[in-house]
C-alpha cells in the first residue's frame, strides 16, 4: 500500500466498470416505514471500482436505498445481492461481518466516536476485525498520513474542523481495504472549498485502493465526481440517459 | 441575553433562571424529557428525605405512647381503692423472639379509667388484643401461643393504645388480681409519664453516624439527578452563546433548567411520599412498625428539604458549568480537569479525620449539640470528600489504563471514561458514600457488640443457663410450682426457690429459700435438714477468705410489698461456694435457708422463682415453658438470661442499617439506570454508526459494562479504603480495639458490584433498540 499523500484529483470518467459484472445490485427494492413508502421498486447496480452518485431531493429515499444496499436494513420486497449473494439470506451477524470486512462508511456528521482520538477512530474497524492494537494503529496512521491529517492523530473529533473530521472518516472507511464505500452526504456539512477537497481525496483514495463508491448526495457538484448518476424520486430509481 | 451591564446582579440571576425554567418546559420534546428524568430522580430522593424527616415525629409519637402505657405500672404514685381505681399487672411476654406488650386489668368501679386504645374493659378471663396479635393468634403456626392465651378475644386495641400497627399487645380481663401481690398496682389514671430515659452516648453515636451515612447518598443522588441529561442540555448552550449570551448567563440558564426539574421533583417527591405513606404500616423492622398517620415530616426538616433541594440543583449545575467551556460552535469540555482539581479535594477528608480525632474522649458529652454538630461535620467532610476524589481517580485510571491493550469494547469504554470522567463517576458517588459509610458503621457495631457481649466462656455458660420463671405471691409454693413445670414436655429439670432481700449493717445480701432437695442439687449442699441455714459465698467473700454472714446475727429483712423488719439470722451449718448462674459468676454472698426458717406468712407474699432447664434441642422449648407458666398463672413471667444481652440492642440498629443500605443502593441503582438510558439516547447516532460498520452487539454491550465497571471498581476500592479508615477512626473515638468484620465488608462490596451488573443487564434492552440504522437518519 502506498503511503504517498493523496493529491486532489479532478472529476474523472473512467472506463465502464459494469462490464466486469455487478459487485452490488438492488433489484426492485421496496421499503416502507409506517405509512411512508420510502422505496417503491428501486433498482441499482454498481461494479467493482465504480463510483456511482445517487441523487435526489430530501426524503426521496436515497439514504434508505443506501441502507438497503449496505445490509443495514432489510427491504420489504426485492433483492439486494453482493457478489451474487442475496443479503436477505444472511444472518444479522453475517451481514455485520460483511460490513466490517468489505464495506466502508462515510456519513455527513457525527460519525466519529467522540471519545476516541482520530487514530483510535481510524483503527477501530481493524480492531473490530480482530487485528491487534499496534499493527492496527500503524495502518491507521498510514491512512491518516495519506489523507494529510496525520498531525491530528491524537486529537478528539470535537477538536477537529468539519473538513478534518471528514478526512479522518474517509481514512476510517478505507483502512480495511473495503470493496465498497458508502458515502451518505459526505460533504453535507462542509463549505464548498472543503467539499471539493474532501471529495477529491475520497475519490482518489477509493480509486487507488480499487474500492467502489456509492455516493448519496443532493449536490450536483459533488455528483460530478461520479462515473455515473442515479436519481431517486418518489422511491424509484432512474438513470439519466438510460431510461429507468 | 445581552450583557445587560446596567441590570442588577440579583435581577439578572433571576431573569436567567426564569429563562432556563421556561426553556425546560417549552424547549421541545427533548427538553421536557430531560426535565421529566430530573424530576423522577429528584422526586425519589425527596420522598426518601421526607421519610427521613418524619423519623423525629414518629419517634416522638411512639415514645409518647410507650410512656403513657408504661407510666401506669411504673408510677410510684399508688392510688387508693375507689370506684375510679383499677388493678393492673404487667404481663409482657415473648413469642418466637417477638416481644408482646401485655397487661392484666381489673377495674374496681364504674369510673375506672380505660387504658389508651380500649373502648371497654375485657370481661374477666377474656382478651382485648391488637390487630397484629389477633392475626397472629389466627395463624396456623401459633398453636403454642393459643395455648398460652386460650381466653376468648372479645375486644380490639385501637391505634391510641399501640405504638405501631405491627405491635403485639393485649389486655386480659381479671377478677383475681389482689393488691397483696407487690407486682400488682392500683392506679386511677393512665397519663403518668416517665422521665425521659438517659441516652446511651454510644447509641447516640450510632444513630448520628447512621443518619449521616444513609442521608448523604440521598443528597448525592439528588445532586446527580439534577444533572440528568446534562450533556444534551450543555450542547444546547452553544446555541445560546450564538445569540450573544456570555458564559455566566449560559450557566445560569442551565441552572434554571435544572431548577425546573428539581421543582417538579419536589412536587413529585411529596406526592410519592403521600401515596407511599400507607404502605409503611405493612413494614416491620427489628420488631418496630409505624402508623401512617404518625409519619409526618417535622416542619423544620420539611422546610429544609423544600429549600435545600432546589438550591442544590442550582449550585451543582453552576459548579459543573464552571468546568465547561460553552462556545458558540459547541461545548468544549475542560481537559485535564481531574489532574488540576485534586489539590482542593484531598484536604477535605484529611480535615474530617483531623477533626474526628480531636473528638476522642468527648463522647460522653454527645448529648450536647456542639459535639453532635462537630461529629456530623466530620462525617460529611469524610464521606463527601471521598466522593470528590472519585472523578480525578477515574480520569487518572483511564489515562493509565490506556496503555493496557484490550479488545475494542475495552478501548471504547476507556475512551468514554477519559472523555468524561465526571459523568462516569457521578452515578457511582452515591455507592461510594453508602458502602464507605456502611462499612464504617458495621465495623463500629461489630466491635461494640463484641466488647459488650459475653466472652465465649460466658456464652457457653449462658447456653446452659436455665430459664427463670417468676410467680408473684407464691413464695411458699416454689417447690410445687417447680414440680408442675418439671412435668411439662421439653423440660429436663426445674428447681424452685424464693428470695428475700436483706441487709446486714450496710451490706446487702439475698436470702434464698428452698427445700433441701433443691439446695443439694443446685448448691452442692452435702447434708441438709429442714431448719438448716447455709452461706454460699460469692467472689467478694471468696477473695476475702470467708463470709461474715456465716456466723449469723441480727439482719434487716426487706421483703417485697411488706415493711422492713429485724430478724435474727441463724448461724450457718456450712459454707459453700456460690456457683455461676445466668452465665456470670456472682460477686455477692447468698444465705440459703430451708422453708421453716422464715415465717410462712412472709414467704407467701414473696415471689416464687423456678429455674427451668429445657431438654437441649427441643423445638420452641422457651415458648412451651412460657405457655405452661402462663397456664399455671397468667401473672407469671419468664426471663431468659440469653436474651437482653447488650449485643442484642445493636441488632435493631444493624437491621435498620441493612434495610437502609438496600433502599439507598436501590435508589442509586435507579439513578445509574436512568443515567445509562439517557446516555444511550444521547449516543444513538454514534451507536448507529458503530453498528453500520459492523460492530458486534457484544462489543457494544461489553463497552457499556466496562464503562460502568471501571468507575464502580475504583469507587468500591475507594469506598472500602474510606470505610475502613472511618471505621478505625470511630473505634479510636470510642476507645475500642480496631478490628474489622471482613464478612460484612465483602458483603457490602459484593452488593455494590452486583448492583452494577444488574443495572447493565437492565440497560441492554435499550441498547438493542438503539443499535438500528434509524439513528443514521437526519433528514
Amino acid at each position: 500500500m502506498s503511503t504517498a499523500p493523496i493529491t486532489a484529483a479532478a472529476p474523472d470518467a473512467g472506463a465502464d466498470p459494469r462490464a466486469e459484472g455487478a459487485l452490488l445490485a438492488a433489484t426492485d427494492v421496496r421499503k416502507g416505514f409506517g405509512l411512508t413508502q420510502a422505496l417503491d421498486g428501486a433498482s441499482l447496480e454498481i461494479g467493482p471500482g465504480e463510483l456511482v452518485a445517487v441523487l435526489g431531493a430530501s426524503g426521496s429515499g436515497k439514504s434508505t436505498l443506501l441502507h438497503c444496499l449496505a445490509g443495514l436494513i432489510r427491504p420489504d420486497a426485492g433483492t439486494v445481492s453482493y457478489r451474487g449473494q442475496d443479503l436477505a439470506g444472511l444472518s444479522d451477524s453475517a451481514r455485520s461481518a460483511l460490513r466490517r470486512a468489505d464495506f466502508g462508511f462515510v456519513f455527513q456528521f457525527g460519525q466519529l466516536v467522540p471519545e476516541l482520538s482520530c487514530l483510535e477512530n481510524t483503527a477501530l474497524p481493524l480492531r473490530l476485525n480482530g487485528m491487534r492494537r499496534r499493527p492496527a494503529e500503524e495502518r491507521a496512521r498510514e491512512w491518516l498520513d495519506r489523507l494529510d491529517v496525520a498531525d491530528l492523530a491524537d486529537k478528539r473529533p470535537g477538536e477537529l474542523s468539519g473538513g478534518q473530521g471528514q478526512r479522518a472518516a474517509i481514512a476510517r472507511a478505507l483502512v480495511t481495504g473495503p470493496a465498497v464505500v458508502f458515502a451518505d452526504e459526505p460533504t453535507g456539512a462542509l463549505d464548498s472549498l472543503n467539499s471539493e477537497r474532501v471529495m477529491a481525496l475520497l475519490v482518489t483514495a477509493a480509486r487507488e485502493s480499487g474500492a467502489a463508491v456509492l455516493l448519496v448526495t443532493h449536490d450536483m457538484r459533488v455528483a460530478a465526481y461520479a462515473d455515473r448518476e442515479v436519481v431517486v424520486q418518489d422511491g424509484r430509481t432512474r438513470e439519466p440517459g438510460r431510461g429507468r | 441575553m445581552t450583557d445587560r451591564p446596567h441590570s442588577r446582579p440579583i435581577s439578572r440571576f433571576a431573569t436567567d433562571l426564569l429563562l432556563g425554567l421556561r426553556l425546560a418546559f417549552t424547549g421541545g420534546r427533548d427538553s421536557r424529557l430531560r426535565t421529566a428524568l430530573t424530576a423522577i430522580g429528584v422526586g425519589l430522593g425527596v420522598a426518601t428525605l421526607l421519610l427521613a424527616a418524619s423519623f423525629p415525629t414518629v419517634r416522638e409519637h411512639r415514645d409518647d405512647k410507650l410512656r403513657i402505657q408504661s407510666g401506669a405500672v411504673v408510677s410510684a404514685d399508688i392510688a387508693p381503692r375507689s370506684d375510679h381505681s383499677l388493678l393492673i399487672h404487667d404481663a409482657r411476654g415473648v413469642y418466637r423472639g417477638e416481644e408482646f406488650f401485655g397487661r392484666i386489668v381489673q377495674p374496681e368501679g364504674p369510673d375506672s379509667p380505660l387504658p389508651p386504645g380500649l373502648s371497654a374493659y375485657p370481661a374477666p378471663n377474656t382478651l382485648a388484643v391488637s390487630p397484629a396479635l389477633a392475626e397472629l393468634l389466627r395463624s396456623p403456626d401459633a398453636a403454642l401461643l393459643r395455648e398460652r392465651y386460650p381466653q376468648p378475644v372479645t375486644g380490639t386495641i385501637g391505634p391510641a393504645g399501640l405504638a405501631g400497627p405491627g405491635d403485639y399487645a393485649f389486655y386480659l380481663g381479671s377478677d383475681r388480681l389482689s393488691d397483696a401481690d407487690p407486682s400488682t398496682l392500683r392506679i386511677d389514671h393512665f397519663e403518668d409519664e416517665l422521665p425521659p430515659k438517659p441516652v446511651d452516648p454510644v447509641l447516640t453515636l450510632l444513630t448520628v453516624v447512621g443518619v449521616v451515612i444513609l442521608l448523604s447518598p440521598v443528597a448525592v443522588f439528588v445532586a446527580a439527578a439534577a444533572r440528568f441529561g446534562s450533556e444534551a442540555r450543555d450542547r444546547r448552550l452553544a446555541a445560546l452563546r450564538l445569540t450573544g449570551a456570555d458564559r455566566a448567563t449560559t450557566a445560569r440558564i442551565s441552572a434554571g433548567e435544572s431548577l425546573a426539574g428539581a421543582l417538579v421533583g419536589l412536587g413529585l417527591g411529596a406526592a410519592l411520599f403521600l401515596a407511599g405513606r400507607p404502605l409503611v404500616e405493612h413494614v416491620k423492622i427489628a420488631g418496630l412498625s409505624v402508623f401512617a398517620d404518625d409519619l409526618q415530616p417535622q416542619p423544620l426538616l420539611a422546610a429544609l428539604v423544600l429549600v435545600a433541594v432546589p438550591l442544590l440543583a442550582v449550585a451543582v449545575t453552576m459548579l459543573t458549568m464552571r468546568r465547561l467551556a460553552a462556545e458558540p460552535l459547541g461545548v468544549l469540555r475542560g481537559t485535564g480537569a481531574g489532574r488540576r482539581a485534586v489539590w482542593w479535594r484531598v484536604p477535605l477528608p484529611a480535615l474530617g479525620f483531623t477533626l474526628l480525632f480531636t473528638q476522642r474522649g468527648k463522647l460522653t458529652s454527645l448529648g450536647d449539640n456542639e459535639a453532635l454538630v462537630v461529629l456530623v461535620g466530620c462525617l460529611l467532610l469524610l464521606l463527601i470528600g471521598a466522593t470528590l476524589l472519585l472523578p480525578p481517580l477515574v480520569a487518572l485510571a483511564s489515562r493509565a489504563l490506556r496503555r493496557v491493550s484490550g479488545p475494542p469494547a475495552w478501548q471504547l469504554a476507556l475512551g468514554r471514561l477519559r472523555f468524561s470522567p465526571e459523568s462516569a463517576a457521578r452515578p457511582v458517588t452515591g455507592i461510594v458514600v453508602t458502602v464507605a459509610g456502611t462499612i464504617a458503621l458495621q465495623t463500629l457495631l461489630g466491635s461494640l457488640a463484641t466488647a459488650r457481649s459475653a466472652t465465649p466462656a460466658e456464652l457457653a455458660l449462658q447456653d446452659r443457663a436455665p430459664l427463670s420463671v417468676h410467680f408473684d405471691a407464691a413464695g411458699d409454693r416454689s417447690g410445687q410450682l417447680a414440680d408442675q413445670l418439671r412435668r411439662s414436655p421439653g423440660v429436663a429439670d426445674a428447681v424452685g426457690y424464693t428470695e428475700v432481700y436483706a441487709t446486714a449493717g450496710d451490706r446487702p445480701f439475698t436470702i434464698r429459700v428452698a427445700d433441701c432437695a433443691t439446695l443439694t442439687a443446685v448448691h452442692r449442699v452435702t447434708q441438709c435438714a429442714d431448719g438448716d441455714v447455709f452461706t454460699a459465698v460469692g467472689l467478694s467473700s471468696g477473695q476475702a477468705g470467708g463470709s461474715p454472714l456465716a456466723a449469723g446475727g441480727p439482719v434487716t429483712l426487706q421483703p417485697l410489698g411488706r415493711p422492713e423488719s429485724t430478724w435474727q439470722l441463724p448461724a450457718s451449718r456450712a459454707t459453700v461456694q456460690r456457683s455461676p448462674e445466668g452465665g456470670r459468676a456472682h460477686y455477692l454472698d447468698v444465705v440459703l435457708v430451708t422453708p421453716s426458717v422464715l415465717p410462712a406468712e412472709l414467704l407467701h407474699s414473696q415471689a416464687a422463682m423456678v429455674e427451668v432447664h429445657p431438654v437441649p434441642g427441643t423445638p420452641d422449648a422457651e415458648d412451651r415453658i412460657r405457655s405452661n407458666a402462663a397456664l399455671i398463672s397468667p401473672t407469671s413471667s419468664v426471663h431468659n438470661p440469653a436474651n437482653g444481652q447488650p449485643d442484642a440492642r445493636f441488632l435493631g440498629v444493624r437491621s435498620a442499617l441493612t434495610a437502609g443500605t438496600v433502599a439507598i443502593l436501590t435508589l442509586i441503582g435507579a439513578s445509574m439506570l436512568v443515567g445509562l438510558l439517557e446516555q444511550l439516547r444521547e449516543r444513538r447516532r454514534t451507536l448507529a454508526v458503530l453498528t453500520a460498520f459492523g460492530t458486534r452487539t457484544r462489543t457494544l454491550a461489553g463497552a457499556l459494562l466496562c464503562q460502568s465497571l471501571v468507575p464502580v471498581v475504583l469507587g468500591l476500592a475507594l469506598a472500602v479504603a474510606s470505610g475502613l479508615a472511618l471505621g478505625a477512626a470511630l473505634l479510636f473515638l470510642v476507645k475500642l480495639p480496631i478490628t474489622f468484620v471482613w464478612g460484612d465488608i465483602a458483603l457490602m462490596t459484593g452488593a455494590g458490584a452486583a448492583a452494577v451488573l444488574l443495572i447493565t443487564a437492565l440497560s441492554l434492552p435499550a441498547l438493542w433498540r438503539r443499535i438500528t440504522p434509524a439513528g443514521l437518519r437526519y433528514e
